[in-house]
């Protein structure tokens, strides 16, 4: 339990982290390192995926959130997700098993053992799904909200471009003098 | 920070949503004395077996004087459920005081059904349409008046509470 709680934890905090960071205005323009200054527009390739991805992410948990987010951490909930989900399932058949070997029981007994065992496998196997499922709808929902704000910011990226032209920029640090030759369309 | 509390909040709802989810199961196997279940039957006699320390079964019910004997009772369970009992109770034995019939059995006696020696465990269960028997252990004195019906009557309390009245009685020869 504790340790569930404790993966729990940072994978809250790892995305939270993520989330915050990219949930700040994406600058459309970008500083290139020192002695040159140049100004470039970002271009699309810097975003990563659209929603669409989400479908993605709903087939291969964390690939669709990978493509959004170029997190290679995201690819966690993939071996995560099955894994759960697929432990669950294993935990509930083998419950079953068990609550079937108790109906066709006559020992008293062996009647407790098994339907112990069948309320022990059935709860655990339910729970470890209840997790599986959750982190995979949790995920699908953050490639939504990722790809849509990708969505947006290309299309406002787009938008930009087709008014303003940026054709060259720089800093020459022996002149200490700064160019930038520009073109807006009205 | 807000992000990780939404985060965390919707990941215990969701979890805790599906993990409800899905069959609980409970106890309803007729054989299972614990089961809370109610079964549907009829008991009833079908015949007494006597099996003395000199002979072999004897299956007309027939005791001698001064003989130490077990009797097989069989019950026929009409189903269409299985029958469970749970304790016995003697409602009325012959006056063993006098006549020289004994049962060593208190008033209230744990069935214990006949097959348990095949199935290694105590059963106390006759299936539906089976046909099992109680063993009572038995002994007759030499007091005892020969040619006469010992009759005896007792009372099986099943596992839903039920009770079902049994009476026979024992040919002494």
């Amino acid at each position: 339990m504790k340790l569930k709680l404790m993966t729990l934890f940072l994978l809250s905090i790892s995305f939270a982290n993520s989330w915050a960071n990219f949930t700040e205005e994406k600058s459309l323009i970008k500083l290139s390192p020192n002695p040159s200054l140049h100004l470039n527009l970002a271009q699309s390739d810097d975003l990563g995926g659209g929603k669409s991805h989400t479908v993605t992410s709903l087939i291969l948990p964390g690939v669709g959130l990978w493509r959004v987010t170029k997190m290679p951490a995201t690819l966690v909930f993939l071996p995560l997700c099955y894994g759960m989900v697929g432990f669950g399932t294993i935990n509930i058949i083998k419950g079953k098993v068990e609550y079937n070997n108790y109906m066709a029981e006559k020992n008293p007994i062996e009647q407790g053992t098994y339907y112990d065992n069948a309320i022990k496998k059935n709860e655990n196997g339910r729970r470890i799904l209840g997790f599986g499922v959750a982190f995979w709808i949790i995920q699908a929902g953050w490639t939504y909200i990722y790809g849509s704000y990708n969505d947006i910011y290309r299309t406002r990226n787009s938008s930009w471009k087709d008014k303003i032209t940026l054709h060259s920029g720089g800093y020459d640090p022996i002149s200490k003098s700064f160019s930038l030759s520009t073109s807006i369309n009205f | 920070m807000k992000t990780l509390t939404i985060s965390t909040s919707i990941l215990i709802l969701l979890s805790a949503g599906f993990s409800s989810c899905g069959k609980k199961y409970e106890r309803v196997n007729y054989y299972d004395p614990t089961a809370q279940v109610e079964r549907n039957y009829t008991l009833s006699f079908d015949h007494i077996e006597v099996v003395s320390e000199s002979e072999t079964a004897n299956i007309n019910g027939l005791l001698d004087v001064t003989e130490k004997a077990v009797l097989n009772i069989y019950l026929k369970n009409n189903g269409p459920d299985p029958c469970l009992l749970e304790y016995g109770n003697f409602t009325y034995v012959a006056n063993t005081a006098s006549n020289g019939f004994y049962i060593p059995y208190g008033y209230n006696f744990t069935v214990e059904m006949g097959s348990s020696d095949a199935e290694g465990y105590s059963v106390q269960y006759i299936a539906p349409g089976a046909i099992d028997y109680i063993a009572m252990s038995v002994r007759t004195y030499s007091y005892l008046d020969p040619n006469q019906d010992v009759e005896l009557d007792f009372d099986l309390v099943d596992y839903d509470g039920q009770t079902h009245h049994v009476d026979f009685s024992v040919h002494i020869e």
